[in-house]
This record gives structure tokens, C-alpha cells and sequence, in this order.
């Protein structure tokens, strides 16, 4: 059972990377990006390209490609955000699920569809104790989740570049007119957003592989974990993605592997039911 | 007065179309594209008129044709199985609209999109009855009182009736108060509130209507196309019908059907692009939403404009 | 006499002319056939399924070509079209018809059990020859007698796992782990039945979501409930993480599985500790062969579709030269053609014979494998029973 724990763990603190992205992205400007996910596997296969075709040093790859995800980021911002300013949000749900659709099916034009590996970039033999295995790559899932959750609380609550963050969130016409910034900083959200999905994608690849529709089904579970902790409330998503992770593994384990997906979205559901604005309730209000 | 003549000929037209092509695989073709028409139309009135953003649409038009397949290979008699599948997928409908009705965009996106994917795990894994993911076949076709329509023309015409059927119906209820209230929600639910609209009732009525749109338009694709299989019924497709109403223009009825029809036959007629057709198809649902979101049915009335205006 | 010998011109006149007639028809059998001979193709090019379905493809075009290379049938190239199914049943059921349109000698369908399910009914009814490979038992049950089947199918890999699992391999408590779709949860099923008869019950049975990536929750099940083998049924890029995960959890059990368990894809993503041991019963595969031709073959066939042949490709490939040979006796009728298939016998193919039974199905050889570090080794052919 101790062994359901770590893997439960392992997985969704992924879940909560990717929701972490994702909630960036929507802190700035109230989009939920549905093609996160897309990024996700985008920055796995851009770090295979460095380390396995490339051959570079994986701490290299790993740098390689956070730049390329941040300039993917803001390319995003250009072809999605800027078209779409103003526009319902329902109709920004539909161009982004559609952009994930052209980024999936133009990964499977460069790379194919063929399974490929990426080699961690830590190695060692696991720990074993208690009959639990744990492996040092999720140790090192483990480490980078508090490492980003640190940066990015550091960033946002000390940084001044980070409260202007905050504050065009909170209200972006007022911002401008204060002289922030604005599209500056909504690029930085979009850049970091991509990249967060990006080390996702990096921290996925060598224990689940990278193929071209990796994307949709962890962009969904990612999407359930923002929703279950609440939209814009961080604390909330990391603590909604090892929750999630848990409820999926032990489920698959005691009550049937068939409907493991399922499980998030009833979970999901009946958190919602309960309570509408998620479990810690979402930072922004409807306007009116 | 002005639209009596083309319509009059585009009706002849739609009409007529068998003659030129005779049986195979234009109509059949078609008649799925009506199909998907009639599952559109449904859609527009939770989410084109209403406002409701629903991804759910799929599963509900994927429970009609269950439930038509499963009775009629049981024995039931065709007759029964519009009412069955209007009685299930109401019964799903009220499962899916009462939980959801505080639920603001986002939530509701994830919610009916969590609904279709609950619905088509039990679709899969309830092998008994449903035949899995191998699908059910051979299932037996429409007939009322020994009458039966053969081969795909006669399906064709049967088809263009319901769809004129369910135009009619949209129509009228667009025109009634139920209609006016529908869009008065989408505007702002908060004013309609304050005009006296109960936008509860409101909502869960749009989402049933749209949801025995779809049902019917399952039973009919069971009963024409005789074959149904949970893939046809998943996630992706729900994405395609919502692309499809947005394409065709969102609230407008006669962009259901075009972006219905255009929908349906691209893919077929983009086949050799491959993978391409994809990269494509996401590319052009993004620059109709940016720079037409009125969908193509706006695009004639936005010609209009732009001729109109004086330079 | 004059009389008599002008009768007697007359019907030897007549004799004469119609065995002149029937002796030209029945040396142009062959040569009635249009030129070009058209064949069709629907598979799965793109959407998930495309790795699976792009074998048909490969190992259709690839005889398609080496025929024309060598002057077609009978002096008559052939001309294939091909149209992709996509991943939808609906959508195999448009590509099927597009074909039909073009009204072609012979179909080949992919190994997609739904999408063949989907377009059985048009193709009988067009009465035209149908080859597939999709593996789903039912296929060749549907009762139509222009279907034949030239792959192995999960009926016979059902029955065949669980018997060398117990009898070969001794081992009596094994946990199942299928991919959820139609693939892996009919052969699950089948194999449930299997086991049922050697009067053996599985510990666990279990499946996974073709897109789940973590199935450590399933592993631990079957190994917590005891068991001491593993009955794995998958597409290699799952069964690559299953077995990954299975080490990684320092999980040791005796392993056998479909063809997948020794594709080139899973075995390019495992290590050699990982992959060793591991036992697949399955269609016949080129990459263990000892004839260097095969080799050959597969070398050629992996550098010209980027990806390796697998038992999918192999055959594809075949299917298109025994129909060479059918053709080149019976011409382009399509009943002739119907019967010569359903009349076949120990037709020699690259790597088993094809013999048809009562039902359209053809094969009937299927091979043990086990790997040997990342390498698959041929264990031995093994044959359904009654064959």
C-alpha cells in the first residue's frame, strides 16, 4: 500500500505541475488554455530532440528546452490571446482546444507517431524500504515540484515584477492605466506557463515516454486538478494534483483499473456539486 | 418575401441531389452529415441560444443510438425506440443539467466533458449489452407498420424530412418566449434574472431539448447506418459538433446545417492531406473563430455589409 | 457421299470452331483482366490507431510494388488505391465506400476489428473479395463468405497462451493485464475462457485505458494477490511502459503475451534486463528468421517506411502474392477468385502456410518467442489444433 502512496504521489505531482501552468496562464488573464497538455508533450520532445538526437549533456537539453518553451509561450500568446481579447470565454476554450489539435498533429508529422524514451537526468538505484520502491527519478519529480513551488511563490509575493503579476490580474485596465506593463507581463505569464508544462513534459518522458497525444489525457487531468483546488488558487492545485493522484491509484487499485480515468471526473464533479468555486474557492469573481 | 425564391429552389436543389448521384457513397455520406445536422441543431439551443457550454452533446446523441440498437436487437418493435431514446436521454439530460446549473464556463466545460467520458467508459466496459468496443452490428433498420426504407436514397428522403421537421420546431421556439428568455440568459444571466426569467428552468429546458435532439438523431443513425461503435460517440467527436456549430454560426439555425454539412464533408474531400487535414482543420476553426465569429453563416451577411457601406 | 461429307463438314466445321472458342477463352482467363488490375485498400493512416494500421499499408504496396517491378499479373500491372479509415468506425464505413466507387478486383481491409466489423456488410454486398487481418474471433463469424482472414486471431492466441503458459511453463496462478479496447479486452476474455478449461483461474484481472501511462496500480494487485506469471495484451507502446514499470517495482514474474511482447517498437524502449525473459505467442514475426532473404526483406521494407516490419506487415505482403497466384490460374472473376481462396491449401508464404477452413480464416501457424536480452528468439511455430 505504501508502494500505491509513492506512485499516487509521483504522478500527481505531475498533475500538479501541469495545473500549475495552466492556473499561471489563467491568473493573468482569465483563459484556461485546454491545449497545456500539447505543451506538455511539446517540451518532452524537444528535449529528446536535444538529448537523444542531439546528444547534448541533459542538463543542457534541460536548458535548451525551457528557452524553447518559453518562446513557444509567447508565440502562443500572439496567435491565441491577442485575436481573442474580449471575446467570450467559451469561444477562447474552443481556440485553444483547437490549437492543441494543430500542435499534436504537427508533432506527429516531425517525430511520428512511434513511442521514444528520454534518459532522466538522475541516475542511481532506488531506495527500498518497508517493501516501498522508490526510484530516484521520483525523488527528483518530488524535488522539482517543491523547488517551482518555492520559485514561484518567492516570485510572485517577493518580486516586484511579480505583483505587477498580480495586480493585472486582478484588474487589467486599471493596470494599464497605472502604467504597468501589461502585455509585458502577460508574455512572462505565457512564457513561464509554457515552460512549467515544458518541465512537465521533461519529468514525464522517461518514466511514461513521449508520444505525440501524451498531451490530451494529462491536460485533462491537470484542467480536473485546477478545477477541484479552485481556479487561480495554487496552494489549492498543488494539493488537488497529489490528491488526485492518490484517489486514481488507489482506486485503479481497489475498485476496477477500468474506470480509472473516470475517477477524476467524478471527484471533480462532486467537488463542484459540494462546492462550486472549487475546494479553496477561486481568486477572481464574475464581473458583471 | 425576398427569401421564398431561393429557398423554394435551394429546397429543390437539396431535393433533386440523389438524382445526380445516385446510391452510394455521396449519400451516404449526406445522410450522416444531416445526422449530425439534426445533433447540431440541438446543441445551438444549449449553447448557441442559451449559452451553455456543452461538450456532453456527443454522449447524449451516443445514448440514442445505444438504446435504439440494444431494443430493436431485442425485438422491441422500431416504433417504440424515438420514445425510449427520448426518455433516456432525458433522464441523462436532468443527471447532467441539475448538478451543473450553478456552474459558471469553465467548470461547465469540464464537467460535460467529464460526463461523455463517464459515459462512453460504461459504453466500453458494459460488453453484455453493449458489445464493448467491437460495437454492435447488423442492427435492424427503421420500419413503421411494415414499411421499411431501402438503401440509402430512401433514407436520404426520410432524413431531409426530419431535419425540416427539426428546423420547424427551432424555429418556433426560437420565436416564442422560451426563445427570447434562452438568449436573454446567454446575454446576461443577471439582467434576465431581474426581468422575471427563472434562468434555472431555462437552462436545464435547453439542455433537455438539445439533448432529445440528439437522441432522436442516435436513434435514426442506428436505424440507417445500422452499425454503431463507441468511437463514433467519443470526446473528439463532442469537440467536432462544437466545432461544427461554431463553424456553421453559432445561433443561427442555418449555420447548424452548414457547418454540419461542411464539417462532415471536408474530411472526406481533405482525405489525401493526411495527417495534414488536421494541422488544417485546427488552423481553420481558429481563423473562423478570430476573424469570423459569426461562422460562415455570417460571412454572406458580412459581404453584404462590406458592399453596403459606403466607401 | 458428297451429302454425307458436307454434313460431316458442317460439324466438324462446327466441332472444330467452338473447341477453337472455349480453348482461346480459357487461355485469356488471365489475360481478361483489366489493365491496369485494380486493387483497394482501407486502413488506418492517420488518428490513434495509424501505428497499427500503416502495417497494412506497408505490406500491401511493398508486394503491390515488387510485382509491377517484376511486370504485374500476366503481363498487367496493378493498381492500388488507398484510403485512410481515420479512427472512427463512421469513418471507416466512408473510406470502405469510397472504394467500392472505384469498384475494385480485391479489398484489403486493416486489422481494426471495429472499423471491419463497420464495413463487412457493403463489401458482401458488392460481392467482392475481402482480406483482412483484423483479429477479433467474431470477424470471420459474421457469416459472410466473401471475407477471408489471412492473420492470426485472438481466438486462437487465447486458446494457445494459457495452454503454454500452464502446460509448457508450469505455471498455474497467472494475473491478466489487457488494454482496454477491443483488442485486448476480447482476447482477455477469450483467454478467461481458456483458462477455465485447463481448470485454472486467474489471481487478477485487469485492464488499463490505451492512453493510461501509469499501471503500477494494476501490477501491484497482481502481485499482491499472489501470482507468479503475467498474461500481458497490449500495443507496444504500452506494453513498453508496462514492462518498465513491472521492473521498476522490482516485480519478477514470468511474462507471456501477444506479438507485441517482442516488437522492434517495445524493444527500442527497453533495456536488456528489462526485456529479457519475456515470452510472445503471436503471428509470425521476420526479425528472428534465419533466412537471410527475410532479412533482407525486413531491412528493406524498415528502410523504406521508417518503421520495422512487424507480423501485420508480413502478412499484408503475403496476402497480395497469393492472390498473384489465384489470379494467375482463375483470371480476374471475382467468384473464381472467391472459391480459389476458399479452396486454399498449403499456399507457401514467407514465413507459415495459409490453408482456409470453414470460415474464411487462412492462418493458422503462429510463433513462440522469447526474448533474449532486447533480442526476440523463435522458440518454435506452433500450430492451432486440428492443423
Amino acid at each position: 500500500m505504501g508502494q500505491l502512496v509513492v506512485n499516487g504521489l509521483a504522478l500527481g505531482s505531475i498533475y500538479a505541475l501541469v495545473a500549475l501552468g495552466l492556473l499561471l496562464i489563467f491568473n493573468t488573464v482569465q483563459i484556461v488554455n485546454f491545449a497545456q497538455g500539447q505543451l506538455l508533450m511539446l517540451g518532452a520532445f524537444i528535449g529528446i530532440t536535444g538529448a537523444v538526437t542531439h546528444e547534448l549533456p541533459v542538463a543542457v537539453a534541460w536548458a535548451v528546452t525551457m528557452l524553447a518553451m518559453a518562446l513557444i509561450g509567447v508565440v502562443f500568446m500572439v496567435l491565441v490571446y491577442f485575436p481573442l481579447r474580449g471575446r467570450p470565454p467559451f469561444l477562447v476554450i474552443l481556440t485553444t482546444i483547437a490549437m492543441g489539435i494543430v500542435l499534436e498533429n504537427l508533432a506527429l508529422i516531425i517525430w511520428g507517431p512511434l513511442p521514444v524514451s528520454l534518459p532522466s537526468p538522475v541516475h542511481g538505484a532506488p531506495l527500498r524500504f518497508f517493501g516501498v520502491v522508490i526510484s530516484m527519478h521520483q525523488l527528483f519529480i518530488f524535488g522539482t515540484l517543491a523547488v517551482i513551488l518555492l520559485l514561484q511563490f518567492l516570485m510572485l509575493n517577493k518580486t516586484r515584477f511579480g505583483i505587477l503579476m498580480q495586480a493585472t490580474a486582478q484588474d487589467l485596465h486599471t493596470a494599464r492605466l497605472v502604467g504597468i506593463p501589461v502585455n509585458r507581463t502577460i508574455a512572462v505569464a505565457f512564457a513561464f506557463g509554457a515552460m512549467l508544462s515544458g518541465i512537465a513534459g521533461l519529468l514525464v518522458a522517461p518514466i511514461f515516454l513521449a508520444e505525440p497525444t501524451m498531451g490530451g489525457s494529462l491536460g485533462l487531468k491537470g484542467f480536473v486538478v485546477s478545477v477541484i483546488g479552485g481556479f487561480g488558487n495554487l496552494p489549492g492545485a498543488v494539493i488537488g494534483g497529489l490528491f488526485l493522484g492518490l484517489i486514481e491509484t488507489f482506486g485503479a487499485r481497489y475498485i476496477s483499473s477500468n474506470f480509472r480515468d473516470a475517477y477524476a471526473f467524478i471527484v471533480m464533479i462532486a467537488v463542484l456539486v459540494a462546492w462550486p468555486r472549487g475546494l479553496f474557492g477561486e481568486k477572481s469573481s464574475e464581473k458583471v | 418575401m425576398n427569401n421564398r425564391i431561393p429557398l423554394a429552389l435551394g429546397a429543390i436543389a437539396v431535393l433533386a441531389i440523389p438524382l445526380a448521384t445516385h446510391d452510394g457513397y455521396i449519400i451516404q455520406l449526406l445522410n450522416i452529415a444531416i445526422l449530425n445536422a439534426i445533433v447540431v441543431l440541438g446543441l445551438n439551443f444549449a449553447t448557441g441560444w442559451t449559452g451553455q457550454i456543452n461538450f456532453g452533446q456527443a454522449a447524449f446523441y451516443g445514448l440514442g443510438a445505444y438504446t435504439t440498437a440494444i431494443a430493436t436487437k431485442a425485438g422491441v418493435p422500431w416504433i417504440a425506440t424515438p420514445f425510449l431514446s427520448v426518455v433516456i436521454v432525458t433522464a441523462a439530460s436532468l443527471v447532467l443539467g441539475l448538478p451543473t446549473l450553478r456552474l459558471r464556463t469553465y467548470y461547465l466545460a469540464m464537467t460535460t466533458i467529464g460526463f461523455g467520458e463517464i459515459i462512453r467508459l460504461i459504453i466500453v466496459h458494459w460488453e453484455p449489452v453493449t458489445g464493448g468496443t467491437s460495437g454492435l452490428r447488423a442492427i435492424p433498420g427503421i420500419s413503421v407498420f411494415g414499411l421499411a426504407p431501402q438503401g440509402q436514397i430512401q433514407h436520404y428522403y426520410l432524413l431531409i424530412a426530419v431535419l425540416a421537421l427539426a428546423v420547424l420546431v427551432a424555429v418556433r421556439i426560437r420565436q416564442s418566449s422560451l426563445g427570447r428568455a434562452m438568449i436573454a440568459t446567454k446575454d446576461s444571466e443577471i439582467a434576465a434574472e431581474q426581468s422575471g426569467v427563472d434562468t434555472t428552468r431555462i437552462k436545464l429546458l435547453a439542455f433537455m431539448i438539445g439533448a432529445i435532439y440528439a437522441g432522436l438523431a442516435g436513434c435514426l443513425y442506428a436505424s440507417s447506418i445500422r452499425f454503431i461503435s463507441p468511437d463514433s460517440f467519443s470526446g473528439t467527436q463532442a469537440v467536432l459538433l462544437m466545432t461544427m456549430l461554431i463553424v456553421g454560426g453559432m445561433g443561427s439555425i442555418a449555420g447548424c446545417i452548414i457547418g454540419a454539412v461542411v464539417l462532415t464533408i471536408l474530411p472526406e474531400a481533405l482525405r489525401f492531406m493526411g495527417q495534414w487535414y488536421l494541422v488544417l482543420y485546427g488552423l481553420g476553426v481558429i481563423a473562423v473563430i478570430v476573424m469570423a465569429p459569426g461562422g460562415l453563416a455570417s460571412v454572406a451577411s458580412m459581404i453584404r455589409m462590406r458592399q453596403a457601406s459606403p466607401r | 457421299m458428297f451429302r454425307m461429307s458436307l454434313k460431316a463438314l458442317m460439324v466438324g466445321t462446327a466441332v472444330v470452331g467452338l473447341s477453337a472458342m472455349t480453348a482461346v477463352e480459357s487461355k485469356a482467363d488471365a489475360a481478361s483482366c483489366p489493365s491496369p488490375i485494380p486493387f483497394g485498400l482501407t486502413t488506418a493512416l492517420t488518428g490513434n490507431l495509424a501505428l497499427l494500421g500503416t502495417q497494412a499499408r506497408n505490406g500491401v504496396e511493398f508486394a503491390v510494388d515488387e510485382i509491377n517491378a517484376s511486370g504485374g499479373i500476366a503481363g498487367k500491372k496493378l493498381a492500388l488505391t488507398t484510403e485512410d479509415t481515420g479512427a472512427s468506425s463512421t469513418d471507416a464505413l466512408n473510406a470502405m465506400n469510397r472504394i467500392l466507387e472505384g469498384k475494385p478486383l480485391i479489398i484489403f481491409g486493416s486489422m481494426i476489428s471495429p472499423h471491419v466489423f463497420a464495413q463487412t456488410e457493403g463489401v458482401t454486398k458488392s460481392e467482392t473479395p475481402f482480406l483482412v487481418g483484423a483479429t477479433n474471433a467474431k470477424v470471420t463469424a459474421q457469416g459472410s463468405k466473401w471475407l477471408f482472414r489471412t492473420h492470426v486471431h485472438d481466438g486462437q492466441l487465447a486458446d494457445l497462451i494459457p495452454e503454454y503458459l500452464v502446460k509448457s511453463l508450469g505455471k498455474t496462478k497467472p494475473g491478466i493485464m489487457a488494454v482496454a479496447d477491443d483488442y485486448g479486452l476480447g482476447a482477455s476474455k477469450g483467454i478467461q475462457a481458456a483458462l477455465a478449461k485447463l481448470n485454472v483461474s486467474p489471481v487478477a484481472v485487469t485492464s488499463y485505458a490505451p492512453s493510461d501511462k501509469d499501471m503500477s496500480a494494476q501490477l501491484l494487485e497482481i502481485k499482491d494477490k499472489g501470482a507468479d506469471s503475467l498474461i500481458l495484451f497490449g500495443r507496444p507502446a504500452d506494453v513498453t511502459l508496462v514492462i518498465k514499470q513491472m521492473n521498476d517495482l522490482g516485480i519478477k514474474l514470468t511474462t507471456i503475451g501477444n506479438a507485441s511482447m517482442v516488437a522492434q517498437t517495445t524493444l527500442n524502449n527497453l533495456q536488456a534486463s528489462e526485456a529479457d525473459g519475456g515470452y510472445a505467442i503471436g503471428g509470425m514475426i521476420p526479425q528472428t528468421s534465419t533466412d537471410a532473404k527475410i532479412l533482407d526483406w525486413s531491412r528493406r521494407v524498415q528502410d523504406k517506411y521508417k518503421v520495422p516490419a512487424d507480423n501485420f506487415t508480413v502478412s499484408y505482403y503475403d496476402t497480395v502474392y497469393m492472390l498473384k497466384s489465384i489470379i494467375e490460374k482463375v483470371g480476374c472473376d471475382k467468384p473464381a477468385i472467391r472459391d480459389a481462396l476458399a479452396a486454399t491449401k498449403d499456399w507457401k508464404g514467407m514465413l507459415i502456410s495459409y490453408t482456409a477452413d470453414a470460415n474464411g480464416d487462412l492462418a493458422h501457424t503462429l510463433g513462440i518467442y522469447r526474448n533474449k536480452g532486447k533480442t526476440p528468439e523463435l522458440t518454435g511455430p506452433i500450430k492451432e489444433s486440428g492443423y
